[in-house]
């Protein structure tokens, strides 16, 4: 009973904490650019704002557009589930498979692309379109690097690479270690659409990719977009921190121990979202036919982390 | 944790040898040039700090006295002077160098699992690394139109052998580092003169310009 409660605690951790990575980017960045910035907890009124309006659909949708933003927000909400955060009891542990993870994933990402080109605008479909090849490209990246910690661990259920990972593995293998961390962020940044692959900021008809997609969203649609793709990215860095920041995983069920867990949970995040927002500040975003090439400096870093771990 | 850190040090040097592959700006190459030889340098430092050795704190100095500071700033001059454009042409396109990279890196780690290296060593894994340098600079100077990029394929390539030097063989003697330190220098000075010299005379410094001289 104890192991259920942790795992929803653990779920509920993951969904909350989703909309305030963005909050702590962007104030971040604002504070850099020496502007006061809104609130770290902007994105919630957001949403909150925007579940309250009417959605209003092209005459042109389908019913595409009615289900599309409930998939595309339910599959990072599900998987969710999957995720350890600061014990390894997780609503789905028994299958919580991290090839099922980034798999059921791309569901959400191909219902968004379906989303994109179902109200015939012809930004959505250019959108969808450069959104489909960025996940492309990133894709095999990220699965090297999962095998490489796959491979490690000897499984590849999600609790049992981290439970490995905070064993102290890290420093085992360096060389490999440091590969993986490097291509894994380049597969975050392109997953989740920050600035170099992608601005979330800007609605400039000509770069955007996320943003064109969800151009035509109002409303519930868009809350329930922007959780999706919050939670997205929320996912991901779960799973680099503890992979890469391997502190906070503990076994013990004590009030004191979950506590801690929550409160180093709440830091590493914050830390990776300073350090995103540093990246940001300190990159231009990459024209488009670049992207490819980056992409590929992921890949090839990600298939060294796994060579120089067999080899 | 000792040859960990080291092992750690030479992952660094790769990443930013592949990272030169990537690059398509001039600026940008020079600057990772720089930081790539501010690893070799601490690589060299730590070393010396295990081994106790006062040739490798000299060594380790001069490294970035010349490869950190000397050289990028001459190649900076070189590139302002000639107003070049500052964008990399290649032969073979970004994406693909870097299949071909890969391919090589793996090729390296497969050889030096035969390659028994006798005595004392501080890593197993740092050869396969420098190795992989050495034929990442050699690849960036035969895939590189413009002169100036050749050079920095060599000075990759020369980082390479520094690294495989200091930490598979705890360093050469001084008066040898000395001696390559000097090649290096004087190698950079005079390709920098001689791109020059050629921008000069006929207003492109593209190799294939060179190339049709012989009438």
């Amino acid at each position: 009973m104890a192991d259920f409660l942790i795992a929803i605690l653990q779920f509920i951790l993951i969904i909350t904490i989703a909309p305030l990575i963005s909050g702590i980017i962007h104030k971040t960045k604002s504070l850099l650019r020496g502007s006061k910035g809104a609130s770290i907890f902007q994105p919630y009124y957001n949403i909150l704002k925007l579940f309250q309006k009417e959605v209003v659909l092209s005459k042109d949708a389908s019913w595409i557009s009615i289900i599309a933003p409930y998939i595309v927000a339910a599959v990072p909400i599900v998987l969710a589930g999957f995720l350890p955060v600061f014990n390894s009891h997780t609503l789905f542990s028994f299958n919580s498979d991290i090839i099922a993870l980034v798999y059921t994933l791309a569901l959400g990402t191909f219902f968004l692309a379906l989303y994109g080109f179902d109200q015939a605008s012809s930004f959505g479909g250019l959108g969808s379109s450069r959104e489909m090849m960025v996940a492309s490209l990133a894709e095999p990246a990220l699965m090297m690097v999962i095998f490489t910690f796959a491979l490690q661990s000897n499984s590849t259920n999600i609790s049992t690479i981290f439970e490995h990972m905070h064993k102290g593995e890290f420093l085992q293998f360096p060389v490999s270690s440091i590969f993986a961390l490097m291509a894994l962020y380049f597969v975050i940044i392109a997953e989740s659409g920050r600035i170099p692959i992608d601005n979330p900021e800007t609605h400039l008809e000509l770069t955007m990719i996320h943003e064109a997609m969800i151009l035509d969203a109002s409303g519930r649609s868009l809350a329930l977009l922007e959780i999706g793709s919050f939670i997205k990215t929320a996912i991901f860095l779960t799973l680099f921190s503890n992979i890469f920041i391997p502190f906070g995983l503990y076994e013990a069920n004590s009030f004191l121990a979950i506590f801690l867990g929550i409160l180093i949970y709440i830091i590493k995040m914050s830390l990776l979202a300073v350090i995103i927002a540093i990246g940001e500040m300190s990159l231009a975003k990459l024209r488009y036919f670049r992207i490819p090439d980056a992409m590929m400096f992921g890949f090839v870093l990600s298939l060294i982390s796994m060579i120089v771990y067999r080899l | 944790m000792f040859s960990d850190f080291i092992e750690l040090i030479g992952a660094f040097v790769l990443v930013l040898a592949i990272l030169q592959i990537s690059s398509d700006r001039l600026f940008f190459s020079v600057k990772v040039y720089a930081l790539q030889s501010f690893f070799v340098a601490l690589s060299i430092f730590v070393i010396g700090l295990y081994s106790s050795s006062n040739d490798l704190y000299i060594s380790a100095f001069l490294t970035l006295l010349i490869k950190v500071i000397i050289i990028p700033f001459t190649l900076f001059e070189a590139i302002k002077e000639m107003k070049i454009k500052r964008e990399i042409e290649t032969y073979i396109n970004i994406t693909n160098s870097l299949m071909i990279i890969s391919s090589i890196i793996i090729i390296s780690f497969i050889l030096t699992r035969y390659i028994d290296l006798g005595g004392e060593i501080i890593s197993k894994k740092i050869f396969p690394i420098s190795l992989s340098i050495i034929f990442v600079g050699a690849f960036i100077m035969v895939s590189r139109k413009k002169p100036i990029t050749q050079l920095i394929g060599f000075l990759t390539l020369e980082n390479g052998i520094m690294l495989a030097a200091t930490s598979v063989t705890y360093g050469m003697p001084l008066i040898v580092e000395i001696g390559i330190f000097f090649d290096v220098i004087v190698g950079a000075t005079m390709a920098t003169i001689i791109i020059h010299h050629i921008n000069e005379t006929v207003d492109d410094i593209d190799e294939r310009t060179v190339e049709n001289f012989e009438e």
